[in-house]
């Protein structure tokens, strides 16, 4: 992906309430092709608003939303078949078969009934279900149906894929497939929003971090940057036995304590990087602590997001 | 397991009294449905009757057509109107409400009874209207009985005045013949020909707000209509295709009801059957535009069949499908004006009973459509602010 170029969907300074709530508040964001761009946050953070206002289903009490550089309003249909939306809700009709389903999807985006049948069917073989592509929908896995709901929301190609917690609900197995497929959509050119409040997902398979809370963008960036925001750095967490020296860690260089739970024999201390964790073992062992354990921890968006907002990704907003 | 029943009936009562809908619609739905059965079927249980209007044209201006007429005018709930033209008396036996039949008193009435002779009044009948009919007949009768009686008794007295009898005849027994109010046909009809288009219609519009209301709901829960929106359809277009669907379901299950009327029923099709197909698809369009006001203000999924089912019986029953417009009283028939149903079953009475030219069924169609356009705006304009 070249920065220089040109976002496929942008929003800027959108804003909106719902009554006295404010949902969303003064947000900027933007996808460019190859792309995959995770918007994190906890529930009722706003995500789903935000997905909405880029699908244009709802309008931005303030704001704007580009697609390809232009208002939806100036070529509705056009510029609304550059997007494909894969909401939270299996958007499926369930009596109707899985390749039913697509097709129908298909043909509304304007396929062609000869484009249309070559379409379904790569998209059905994309997500693995072309085996049953005539089984009612009804009759899937829960992990079959999210796959068939994203096949009907790339079946017309889009350039930009709006992803709304696609593995919610979804098995191990069917995760790993889903994943798998975005990112490969994504590499194939299309810039995708990936919705979601699974850190792990995000830092699997996105390229570019927005960090959502309360309605607000607390931080954008790459991976590295956003979780250096949060000032995290590579702890190693310790288990020992027996007394700590006088002034504990104090003498490492290089290293700070987090916390130190002396009645259970546990230590949290910072380093600068991982290349420190044998000079630390060495210091430790200079110091006479015995250490019986330990486990070295990599900083991630969880604690950037903890360091940001002063809870969990997994907390309620009210 | 007591504990457990407990906590499920209390979680019940909660549920209930979440959803006001539904709690409205438990009370709502049967008190619409009395009212509409007491007023409409009360005269059957010897409550208070409809008027009647009854064109009367005397041709006799004999004694005999004034007993008549005096007599009809202390009639409790018949209203005489008293016509010279016989035509436009059968005119307004064959189309206008609350005027089933109209009678001609015809010349030389007075002279044939006076005579002995067995002369007839002229009912013109609507045989659509065979209930209405049958009770205004009734009192005819009655009252052409008591005539020829009290006839009797003067003649009789006037022969015992003179001691020994004289020479005159008794006088002879007044009655009245049918005819058909509109000229060459039968005057009764297949009981079929009202209820197969009645209940036709009926569960046409059940049909509609099942399927179309129903599923409508659904699309919102599910959120195909969101994701199609995203495509760039708009909402309008999707949801008069959805209508346009269901309108020719409509068409088709009109059509096959029809069919079977005709070959286990052997319901008249009317001059031309092909003509059925007009009110068939003015109703059709009308009630695919109710369901969608129906899907448009229903508030909870499980509401919807509930409202749907009591709109859609309450227009058939009021709109005559069930059972002759004119039973009902005066405010429910000037409501019935207002339902698509009314001018439906008008249209098939004329096609099919009174076997007019298709042309008859013009103008309920374009009052239906009529309703119908305001069905569907209404229903748009609310679908459309709900999405915004």
């Amino acid at each position: 992906m070249s920065p220089a170029e040109a976002p496929l969907l942008e929003a800027i300074e959108i804003s909106k309430s719902y009554g006295a709530r404010l949902a969303l508040d003064n947000v900027s964001l933007a996808v460019r092709p190859g792309e995959i761009a995770a918007l994190l946050g906890p529930n009722g953070a706003g995500k789903t608003t935000t997905l909405s206002i880029l699908a244009t289903l709802l309008k931005p009490d303030s704001g704007h939303v580009l697609i390809n550089g232009k208002p939806r309003k100036s070529d509705p249909t056009g510029l609304g078949r550059m997007l494909g939306l894969v909401p939270q809700s299996l958007a499926l009709y369930p009596t109707l078969s899985a390749a039913q389903n697509v097709w129908h999807f298909a043909r509304m985006q304007g396929l062609s009934h000869d484009d249309a049948r070559v379409h379904c069917k790569r998209a059905l073989d994309e997500v693995g279900l072309s085996e049953r592509a005539d089984d009612p929908m009804h009759a899937f896995s829960g992990g079959m149906k999210r796959l068939l709901n994203l096949a009907c929301g790339i079946v017309h190609r889009p350039p930009v894929l709006l992803l709304d917690e696609p593995t919610v609900g979804v098995d191990l197995q069917s995760r790993e497939q889903l994943l798998a497929r975005i990112r490969h959509y994504a590499d194939a050119g299309a810039g995708v929003i990936y919705s979601t409040h699974y850190m792990e997902e995000a830092e699997r398979i996105c390229d570019r971090v927005l960090l959502i809370d309360r309605g607000k963008l607390i931080a954008e960036g790459d991976l590295e940057k956003v979780i250096s925001l949060g000032g995290s750095r590579p702890r190693i967490e310790l288990t020992y036995r027996g007394q700590l020296p006088d002034g504990r860690f104090g003498n490492l260089a290089g290293v700070r304590e987090i916390g130190t739970t002396v009645s259970e024999g546990k230590a949290i201390l910072e380093m600068n990087s991982f290349a420190q964790v044998a000079e630390v073992l060495h210091g430790l062992r200079t110091l006479d602590v015995n250490v019986v354990d330990f486990n070295l921890h990599s900083p991630n968006l969880s604690d950037a997001f903890i360091a940001l907002t002063g809870h969990t990704l997994r907390d309620q907003v009210n | 397991m007591l504990r457990a029943i407990w906590l499920t009936a209390q979680n019940e009562a909660r549920l209930l009294v979440k959803d006001p809908t539904v709690l409205f619609m438990l009370l709502f739905a049967p008190v619409v449905i009395i009212t509409v059965a007491g007023y409409s079927l009360g005269s059957l249980y010897g409550g208070a009757a409809n008027s009647f209007r009854l064109p009367l044209v005397d041709l006799d201006h004999g004694k005999v057509a004034q007993g008549v007429i005096e007599a009809l005018r202390r009639e409790h709930g018949v209203a005489l109107e008293m016509l010279d033209d016989p035509d436009e008396a059968r005119r307004l036996a064959s189309r206008r409400d609350r005027t089933p039949v109209a009678i001609v008193i015809p010349e030389g009435t007075s002279v044939a009874v006076a005579a002995g002779g067995q002369p007839r009044l002229i009912l013109f009948v609507d045989p659509v209207r065979r209930v209405e009919v049958n009770a205004l007949e009734l009192r005819i009768d009655e009252l052409c009985r008591r005539i020829t009686e009290q006839a009797r008794t003067a003649a009789q007295s006037q022969i015992e005045s003179f001691g020994e009898a004289p020479a005159i005849t008794l006088p002879g027994d007044i009655g009245f013949v049918e005819k058909p109010a509109i000229e060459g046909e039968a005057v009764t009809v297949n009981a079929f020909d009202q209820y197969v288009p009645g209940f036709g219609i009926t569960f046409l519009l059940i049909g509609m707000m099942l399927g179309i209301a129903l599923t409508l709901f659904d699309e919102r829960d599910w959120g195909t209509l969101k994701r199609l929106q995203v495509s760039g359809a708009p909402l309008t277009g999707l949801l008069l295709g959805k209508l346009f669907a269901r309108f020719i379901v409509g068409i088709a299950q009109m059509i096959v009801l029809f069919a079977v009327g005709w070959a286990l029923f052997g319901i008249s099709l009317g001059r031309n059957p092909l003509a059925l197909i007009i009110p068939t698809v003015g109703i059709s369009f009308a009630a695919a535009a109710l369901a969608l006001v129906v899907a448009s203000i229903a508030t909870a999924h499980d509401s919807v069949p509930s409202l749907g089912v009591t709109i859609s019986i309450s227009m058939a029953a009021i709109g005559g499908c069930w059972w002759p417009l004119d039973f009902e009283p005066g405010w429910m028939r000037e409501l019935a004006r207002w339902l698509p149903t009314t001018w439906t079953m008008q249209a098939f009475n004329d096609l099919m009973i009174r076997n007019q030219a298709p042309s008859a069924a013009l103008r309920p169609l374009a009052a239906t459509i009529g309703i119908g356009m305001i069905f569907l705006l209404a229903g748009l304009f609310r679908f459309l602010s709900l999405d915004d």
